[in-house]
């Protein structure tokens, strides 16, 4: 049966099928004569049927029937049905109950009996298979001694026979990229790469395997006394022949692991290395320890070249000495308020998820921050009255507008309500009926229920007063007893030592109704709720999580909606819940967010690829201000399923696309994505004046068609010009430098503008300029990267995964300080306090790094960056980037 | 104690043979979609009165039903609009046996051999019969791997015919979850039916 792509209208006609199917009346009106018998039999008490007649298939309406039945039921010998009856009959008769215990317990006891006869002496299994593995390795072994000595010997120079290729495994060449098959070998010193999806065995002269995961790379070399394998990045395992006299040893960027004979595997990822063993005996070197690891151990390291800073040029001196002043004070006062403040403790569990209503479809929880906002306002004012520049700065924009004393009056009133209560204040929202989400209800725990009882009171009177009656708070005493009446705005309900608020009284009598029956809302037990909760086991201090399948309901809740479709196709459709996380701690801030969905990711939410080592990072250099880079999933998939999308989005796509692929000889899907790889990075790496100093690097398999498609593509938009009478031009040229072919694309269109770009290593990199591609080819030479820098190392998030699916780097603070200290470093026209000034500055808030991993019905996104109790206010971790220009700039904004 | 065991006068028998009379079609047809066959749906329907005789003793369906009909003066035909709330549950509670049924089934005995050999179907070659049977039960077989509520949804819409906002109300739930739910049964039965397809479509 070959395999076919069900359809909806497949799906429809088979349940069109099943509809149409025909019944044998004459059978069914049989059977309902037969089940109308048992069933009057047993509304009358009949006496039973014997077992021959129940065993024959007749109707059981007795326990004693049931009871004939359990010896074929243990036997597996009733049918589905019957099994089912029987099921359903003993889980609520206690005596057939035990008899089937019974029944069951004999059979139990006679198994194993049986299974205790069978059994084989200790020990003799495993060691007859430990002598027959060995003798089968030694015989493996000296056969190819003999192979490897004797007539049948390959060249020289030939390292390692290719014993296995499931996809695609390539050599690298000068020339690109060179298939390699079944039977081919390999030399000393060459490249070998496995591509995305593919995996290899090799196998040395020493009989030793190597097995290749999915893009990997290594290169081999054989010394008198040693086997190195360098892995250059991606997955292997290897199991190692008996050495004699030899070691075979596999290198990584940072560790190096040496083995006599075992079976061992070590990931190269973007993290670092971890080496595993699985049989035998490893020796690791790591930097400046060793390590001996056994069966079952592991070991992971972390990569630790010191990258060369490079200093970055921007000027934005003006107003010098005022400027430069109010940004010393900022800086000191951020430190401040990063040392001093006291931050909430995360929480680990809460009564409050427990209480949520039935139907939560977003749920909200923040800690109280009022003793942490209050105490910032102290040191703030600490620090105006200390400091005239700042004072006056303060007086002329924030307290001339007013700001000042509404931010002193709020700071007032939320200390009366925010001192009174728990740790945290969650606020949800439900599904409401048909769409879209209802009843807000805010919950919290009290500390002190008389002050806060008191505090609300003046709250409701003053909001009556201000609103001139029109918003009423009411207190409620006895939810239970309320009726909903429109004279309140908002109801408030303390509990004991909770608190309770809504615009409905329906929420609020819910928590009435659970805490007066002693019970857990019906929400817990809910997959919603557990994805919740989960997140408290680990520490939530900031936690958001939202039922999407409530709001994309509102897609699907007019039925046959285009967007619908449009939506299904995506894939997002799918999603089921998304829950955003943020931890704080002194000198860090940690974000995450989870987007799952109801099973296998697929449309374009499943073009991020699972995790996976990115050679396209080598090309980068530990300097790059912003760095971008992604494995993405087949790129012709990916274009196949974007027409799809983009047909169901605007009739007529297609045929355009087709049109358009007719006139200039192009093929979307062919000349240009089915070239390249899965891999892709865009970086800001160098100065970013006179020309952004930007570098795209992605992933080809092959080069040769796609340098073809580019070449094709200039000679088009050369012909179109020259069609519509325009004077420009586009030129591509090459150059041959040591060894390397280097293009350049020259355009006159508008201004002069250049592209220059060669395929390396199975990558194509491209950048504005001569001299920035040839840095980059050096940065991967001395492997003097952004991976090893320590700044990078420093903010990988600790958890399980050695690769990501896409990260996001940004240093845009140390551009901006490198130049202050650049110009304290200038010379004449900086007076020596100034400086001096200068070069006290600390406003470089560090750099940050996102990592998403596409797992299988899940994309995880996890952030680390330097934070304070600036940046947990504004929330700006979940958008690094953003997050950085408030760290730089937004100091000079008031601190709410 | 139970009826079956003590085997005491039944209270209900009148009210018991007019459920039964008035709705054994409902009951052994929608096991028959599901099931495919008749042995399972006659086990399907003697197991769903027989839950309804024992309830009865415990003074739950029997009386609640009568209730509920007392209140619901639709006809009780086959379309599910005109049902009364006794049908609706009686609908349920045979889709749910049928799908215990189908849960334990073995896939060997999916294949009825009536139909297999082409003798029902006069238009068909015996083999494309056999294929678009076991594209059938290849459905069927796929329900069972849905989760529980989703698979009821699924056949309470696509078998039964009823509309979202009458299933929303028979489950509990909202017509928008409803549509979502079937949106991804749908696309789960899709991904399961793919398989069976070959060469059929």
């Amino acid at each position: 049966m070959s395999q076919h792509k069900a359809t909806d209208s497949d799906l429809t006609r088979t349940v069109e099928a099943i509809q149409a199917e025909t019944i044998d009346v004459k059978a069914e009106n049989e059977a309902y004569d037969r089940v109308w018998h048992d069933l009057s039999r047993e509304a009358e008490g009949a006496p039973a049927l014997t077992p021959p007649e129940v065993e024959a298939g007749g109707v059981i309406a007795s326990c004693a029937q049931f009871q004939a039945l359990i010896p074929a039921y243990l036997s597996h010998e009733l049918t589905s049905a019957r099994r089912l009856l029987v099921e359903d009959h003993t889980r609520e008769c206690i005596p057939c109950r035990k008899a089937l215990q019974a029944a069951r317990s004999g059979e139990t006891r006679a198994g194993a009996g049986t299974l205790g006869r069978e059994l084989r002496p200790r020990g003799v299994g495993p060691v007859l298979r430990r002598v027959l593995a060995a003798s089968v390795v030694a015989l493996v072994g000296a056969v190819s001694f003999y192979l490897w000595t004797g007539p049948l010997a390959p060249a020289e120079r030939d390292v390692a026979e290719v014993k296995a290729v499931d996809g695609h495994l390539s050599l690298v060449t000068e020339a690109g990229p060179r298939a390699l098959a079944l039977g081919d070998w390999l030399d000393e010193g060459q490249e070998v790469r496995t591509a995305r999806g593919s995996g290899a065995v090799l196998q040395l002269a020493d009989g030793s395997t190597v097995e290749m995961d999915e893009r990997s790379t290594l290169s081999l070399r054989v010394r008198r006394d040693e086997t190195r394998i360098q892995v250059r990045r991606g997955n292997i395992i290897v199991e190692a022949a008996p050495q004699g006299e030899g070691v075979l040893t596999v290198a990584t960027p940072d560790c190096l692991v040496s083995v006599k004979g075992t079976v061992f595997a070590v990931r190269l990822g973007t993290k670092g290395s971890r080496v595993s063993v699985f049989d035998g005996e490893v020796q690791v070197e790591h930097g400046q320890e060793a390590k001996t690891l056994y069966p079952g151990d592991q070991l992971a390291t972390h990569g630790g070249v010191t990258a060369v800073p490079l200093a970055s040029e921007i000027d934005w001196s003006r107003d010098f000495d005022r400027y430069i002043g109010l940004l010393h004070e900022f800086s000191n006062l951020r430190q401040e308020l990063n040392q001093l403040v006291a931050r909430p403790d995360p929480r680990f569990s809460t009564r409050l998820l427990d209480l949520a209503p039935a139907s939560t479809a977003v749920y909200v929880a923040i800690p109280n921050l009022t003793t942490a906002v209050t105490e910032a306002r102290r040191l703030l004012d600490e620090r105006l009255s200390a400091n005239p520049q700042l004072r006056s700065w303060w007086d002329e924009n924030v307290v001339s507008s007013g700001f000042d004393a509404q931010l002193d009056e709020l700071l007032e009133r939320l200390r009366a309500f925010g001192d009174n209560l728990g740790d945290e204040i969650v606020v949800t929202l439900s599904r409401a009926e048909n769409r879209g989400v209802r009843d807000p209800l805010v919950l919290a725990e009290v500390t002190n229920s008389m002050a806060l009882e008191a505090a609300l009171v003046e709250e409701a009177e003053r909001l009556a007063r201000e609103s001139n009656g029109n918003f009423q708070l009411q207190i409620l005493v006895d939810p239970l007893a309320e009726t909903q009446g429109d004279d309140a705005d908002l109801l408030v309900w303390i509990f004991e030592d909770l608190f309770v608020a809504s615009p409905n009284l329906e929420p609020v009598q819910g928590i009435a109704a659970i805490l007066s029956q002693g019970q857990k809302s019906p929400f817990v037990g809910s997959e919603f709720h557990a994805q919740l909760a989960a997140s408290y086991a680990q520490g939530a201090e900031f936690l958001a999580g939202v039922d999407l399948s409530v709001f994309l309901a509102w897609a699907l809740a007019e039925e046959g909606a285009s967007e619908a479709a449009l939506l299904e196709e995506s894939g997002l459709l799918d999603a089921k819940h998304i829950l955003l996380e943020r931890k704080q701690t002194r000198d860090e801030v940690q974000s995450a967010a989870v987007l799952s969905f109801d099973g296998p990711r697929s449309g374009i939410a499943s073009w991020l690829a699972p995790p996976s080592a990115m050679g396209s990072l080598d090309f980068i250099s530990a300097d790059a201000d912003v760095a971008f880079a992604m494995v993405v999933k087949e790129p012709r998939t990916i274009v196949d399923e974007l027409l799809e999308l983009l047909a169901l989005a605007q009739t007529g796509v297609e045929a355009e696309l087709a049109e358009l692929e007719t006139r200039y000889g192009l093929n979307l899907r062919d000349d240009i994505a089915a070239p390249l790889g899965g891999e892709v990075a865009f970086a800001h790496d160098g100065p970013a004046l006179p020309q952004p100093s930007w570098k795209l690097i992605v992933e080809v398999y092959d080069p040769v068609r796609l340098q073809n498609t580019l070449e094709w593509i200039v000679e088009q938009i050369n012909a179109e010009l020259e069609r519509n009478g325009g004077e420009g031009k586009v030129q591509l040229t090459r150059t041959e430098v040591g060894g390397e072919t280097f293009y350049q694309i020259t355009s006159s269109l508008t201004g002069a503008s250049e592209i220059h770009y060669v395929f390396v290593d199975g990558y194509l990199v491209m950048t504005p300029s001569q001299v920035l591609l040839d840095r980059a080819l050096r940065f991967k030479e001395a492997q003097a990267t952004l991976l090893t820098s320590p700044e990078f190392q420093a903010l990988l998030p600790e958890d399980g995964f050695l690769n990501f699916s896409a990260l996001l780097y940004q240093n845009l603070g140390a551009l901006v300080d490198a130049g202050l200290k650049q110009l304290a470093q200038a010379g004449d026209a900086l007076s020596a306090e100034q400086r001096q000034t200068l070069a006290q500055l600390d406003i470089d808030s560090g750099p940050s790094l996102v990592c998403a991993y596409g797992e299988e019905d899940r994309i995880r996104v996890t952030s680390r960056s330097e934070g304070g109790l600036l940046d947990f206010a504004t929330g700006g971790s979940f958008f690094p980037l953003l997050n950085q220009q408030q760290g730089v700039f937004g100091s000079l904004l008031p601190p709410l | 104690m139970h009826l079956i065991h003590e085997a005491q006068p039944h209270p209900g028998s009148d009210e018991l043979e007019r459920l039964y009379r008035e709705h054994k079609n409902l009951v052994f047809r929608a096991a028959h979609r599901l099931t495919g066959n008749p042995e399972d749906a006659e086990d399907v329907l003697q197991t769903v009165f027989m839950r309804l005789v024992k309830s009865h003793t415990r003074g739950s369906p029997l009386r609640a039903t009568a209730r509920l009909d007392a209140r619901d003066d639709s006809d009780p035909s086959t379309t599910p609009k005109s049902q009364s709330s006794t049908a609706r549950y009686l609908c349920r509670a045979a889709i749910n046996a049928a799908l215990d049924v189908l849960r334990t089934r073995k896939r060997a005995a999916s294949v009825a051999l009536s139909e297999a050999d082409g003798t029902r179907d006069p238009r068909g070659q015996p083999e494309m019969i056999h294929m678009r049977r076991e594209v059938r039960d290849g459905l069927r077989q796929a329900l069972t791997r849905l989760r529980p509520r989703a698979a009821e949804i699924f056949v309470l819409r696509y078998f039964e015919g009823y509309s979202n906002h009458e299933i929303a109300d028979l489950v509990g739930s909202s017509r928008a979850t409803v549509a979502v739910i079937l949106h991804r049964s749908r696309r789960r039965l899709r991904q399961e039916l793919g398989p069976f397809l070959g060469g059929t479509s």
